[in-house]
């Protein structure tokens, strides 16, 4: 007969919020509708990938919003684990509600760490193909990389995506109210991403497009006055004059921190009272500063 | 109006009746015939108790054999509805809309029933609700009632309309010993013009309640009988003693801390009357 | 005696209307209309109408769901039946609220009716037909829908004009989804 050790309960909380991140890790990567995520993504990577640019610097300009259906995926993953919480089960526990949230936030980071994965290897390929075209001429280039700022918008969406995720299952009681809120945000920021291409709102884009297009000129003017550096586009149908197509690894940069800051606020409205007060205001701190050197770095 | 289907009240004709989830034979070649009364279902979790009453209750299909409900086949569908309109089915656990009061719930049940004359309806509504106990409370939503209560609730709707046949799996959940007690007289006023069909995990009621009982094991039907007779297969075979008997088919500990065994006793051991717990144990636990 | 089934369902529509979760509708279309009002500046391309379509016919085959779908298993009135009754419900009241959208969103008022029941149907139908443990996921289909056609955008041939159809041809899937539903009608 087989004598199994006594179970003895660990008295320390970081242990089981080990355990409990192993376990929604596990869960959350095999959810369905990360499934459909990923393979939206890829259809419509090998469809960008595919067919030849509509424009200079097309590829380069949406690779971003190529891993838009996983963000919602990892949203609606997250929103179902949280959910859970909203049922009693087990509330003579020793673990609190911070400890269970923990777990499904470090589950939900196994989603970020597949996000991350895919971006690097996205990047790395570009980087082996030598890179894709950028700008008009003069100054058109064929060589553009993503900066690591660049690339690492990606972790960052899908951070925002676990905390958008935990705000909507923790807080609303129907879990179809969830699922239906967070596809109704993360489409129009999917799609409709060209509406926050102006300088005045590019900082508050949820998914930052680059290169960011700045009027220098008018249609007249002499386009080889401005540094050889800038990438330029020409007068045509979609604007009366010469713009500089601006790209940045500092205002990538600064738009992570600004995501990273969205992510934090919305983890504390699915956290219990204290350490929401202090993710929240965490969260609003770092959004506004994000946003405010956003709009320095932006010439 | 439609001419209602010639029903036979009390009868019931199970013949090779089988269901498969995936490679699981939930319920294997089960035949029986019920002519009225009261037969309670015992077996253990994952008999197939539960998805034998789903297929008396016409809820669930059969993969294989055939069934005769009140002398209809539950697999056309107007015999189906016909069935269903002189049927009471009590799921297990079942849902309810815990914004509705027991009135609400049971009156939307009874319209669904097709009892759409508004007073007769809700004079009958009022009449289950207070034969299950629950006439103080029939106004309080139900998300404010114990499961006992909620339990009651579904039994209430169950018994709407005075059903034919009623299928009724594990009703005793959640209620205490003298709900119980009301619970056995309401089935036994079933049973008197129809056929009652209950699972339970509970030997005593079964004894009390039942003239007949099935016993069920790993989808099959291991026992059909007394409840008398099934306490008989375990007569000459229980022992009681200090210790665990090592060659005992079962063994466990009684209230009073001796060891009860059930086998075949050795030379010398100090025999037991049997009860209606030792027979079902013997029974149900020598499948495979 | 048997009642005529008009009856028992126009006896049975206050109940179930308040049976219905109606919380998903009611997100939904606020939701929709926050958006509406943040991206009312962006270019208008197809976006607002593909998401407003999605998820009012989602948060409609979620309404669907029926808690007491056990209790009420064994009841005389058949699941087609109670399914559609609590459809209607949910139409005439989501219906009205589309056609108030539709007045106070810029990007939508050109869109008709026929995308969102056709996608609503479509939603509808899955729900009859997907196996037990997936009959949850059946108000994704709106959603994927719309969301895998935004991502194929017209590329891919025939396969991507088919994704289309629901804005394209919303009849033929209408049609199909109705078929589907009458078949499946004794599930």
């Amino acid at each position: 007969m087989t004598v199994l050790a006594p179970l003895v309960a660990t008295r320390r909380p970081s242990r089981v919020v080990l355990a409990l991140g192993r376990i929604e890790a596990h869960r959350m990567l095999r959810h369905p509708v990360l499934a459909g995520g990923l393979v939206l993504s890829g259809v419509h990577g090998w469809l960008t990938l595919r067919f030849p640019d509509d424009w200079s610097g097309a590829r380069y300009t949406v690779a971003p919003m190529l891993l838009g259906p996983v963000m919602i995926a990892i949203s609606m993953a997250v929103a179902g684990s949280f959910h859970r919480e909203r049922t009693e089960l087990v509330a003579d526990a020793p673990v609190g509600e911070e400890v269970r949230a923990g777990g499904r936030v470090l589950g939900g980071l196994a989603l970020v760490a597949l996000v991350t994965l895919i971006a690097a290897v996205a990047a790395i390929v570009i980087r082996a193909r030598g890179g894709l075209d950028l700008g008009d001429a003069p100054g058109r280039t064929l060589h553009a990389q993503f900066a690591l700022t660049e690339v690492l918008q990606q972790p960052s969406l899908a951070v925002l995506a676990v905390g958008a995720g935990a705000a909507a299952g923790r807080r609303l009681r129907s879990h179809g109210s969830a699922l239906l809120l967070l596809f109704t945000a993360w489409f129009p920021t999917i799609y409709v991403v060209w509406g926050f291409q102006g300088r005045g709102v590019v900082p508050f884009s949820i998914i930052q497009l680059q290169p960011v297009s700045l009027p220098i000129t008018t249609q007249a003017a002499d386009p080889s006055q401005y540094p050889a550096s800038w990438l330029l586009s020409e007068p045509g149908e979609y604007q009366s004059g010469w713009m500089r197509l601006f790209t940045s690894g500092s205002l990538a940069g600064w738009h992570d921190v600004y995501l990273l800051g969205l992510a934090a606020l919305l983890l504390g409205v699915a956290l219990p009272r204290g350490p929401r007060v202090v993710l929240v205001s965490a969260g609003v701190v770092a959004a506004a500063v994000g946003v405010t050197m956003q709009y320095l770095v932006i010439p | 109006m439609t001419t209602a289907t010639a029903i036979q009240p009390r009868h019931l004709e199970v013949r090779g009746l089988t269901k498969r989830y995936g490679r699981i034979e939930a319920v294997d070649d089960i035949s029986l015939s019920l002519n009225g009364g009261l037969v309670g279902l015992l077996g253990p979790n994952g008999a197939g108790k539960t998805t034998l009453l789903r297929m008396l209750a016409t809820v669930l299909a059969p993969d294989a054999g055939s069934l005769r409900l009140l002398g209809l086949d539950p697999s056309s569908p107007r015999h189906r509805v016909e069935i269903r309109r002189n049927l009471g089915y009590l799921p297990q656990s079942p849902d309810l809309y815990p914004r509705f009061t027991p009135l609400e719930l049971v009156d939307y049940v009874a319209v669904l029933k097709e009892h759409t004359h508004r007073g007769r309806r809700q004079a009958e509504v009022v009449r289950v609700l207070t034969a299950v106990g629950l006439a103080g409370v029939m106004h309080r939503r139900i998300r404010t009632l114990s499961s006992g209560q909620q339990q009651r609730v579904a039994l209430a709707a169950a018994l709407l309309g005075d059903p034919a046949l009623l299928v009724l799996d594990e009703p005793a959940t959640g209620l205490d010993p003298e709900q119980r007690l009301e619970l056995r007289s309401l089935l036994a006023a079933g049973a008197a013009h129809g056929t009652v069909v209950l699972s339970t995990h509970n030997t005593a009621e079964v004894a009390v309640l039942c003239p007949r009982v099935l016993v069920m094991s790993g989808g099959r039907i291991l026992f059909d009988g007394t409840p008398a007779a099934l306490r008989e297969r375990a007569d000459g075979m229980v022992w009681e003693d200090e210790v665990p008997d090592p060659a005992a088919l079962r063994s466990w500990m009684t209230a009073e801390g001796r060891y009860r065994n059930l086998g075949s006793p050795p030379h010398g051991a100090t025999r037991c009357a049997a009860t209606l717990d030792d027979g079902y144990i013997l029974v149900a636990g020598r499948r495979g | 005696m048997t009642a005529a089934p008009a009856l028992v369902l126009a006896g049975a529509t206050w109940p179930a209307a308040r049976a219905v979760t109606w919380a998903p509708v009611i997100v939904a279309d606020g939701a929709l209309v926050l958006v509406a009002a943040l991206t009312r500046r962006a270019p208008e391309d197809g976006t607002m109408p593909a998401l407003a379509c999605a998820t009012t016919a989602a948060a409609c085959v979620f309404a669907l769901h029926d808690r007491g779908e056990v209790l009420l298993a064994a009841v005389p009135t058949g699941p087609m039946r109670r399914r559609l009754h609590r459809l209607s419900i949910v139409v005439a009241v989501a219906a009205p609220a589309w056609l108030l959208m539709r007045a106070v969103m810029p990007g939508i008022r050109g869109v008709g009716v026929l995308p969102v029941l056709a996608l609503m149907t479509a939603g509808v139908a899955a729900a009859v037909w997907a196996p037990s443990p997936a009959v949850g996921g059946a108000p994704a289909l709106p959603l994927l829908w719309v969301t895998a056609d935004s991502v194929v955008s017209g590329s891919l041939g025939p396969a991507g004009d088919v994704l289309g159809w629901w804005r394209a041809e919303p009849w033929i899937v209408l049609v199909s989804a109705l078929l589907a539903i009458l078949a499946g009608r004794h599930r």
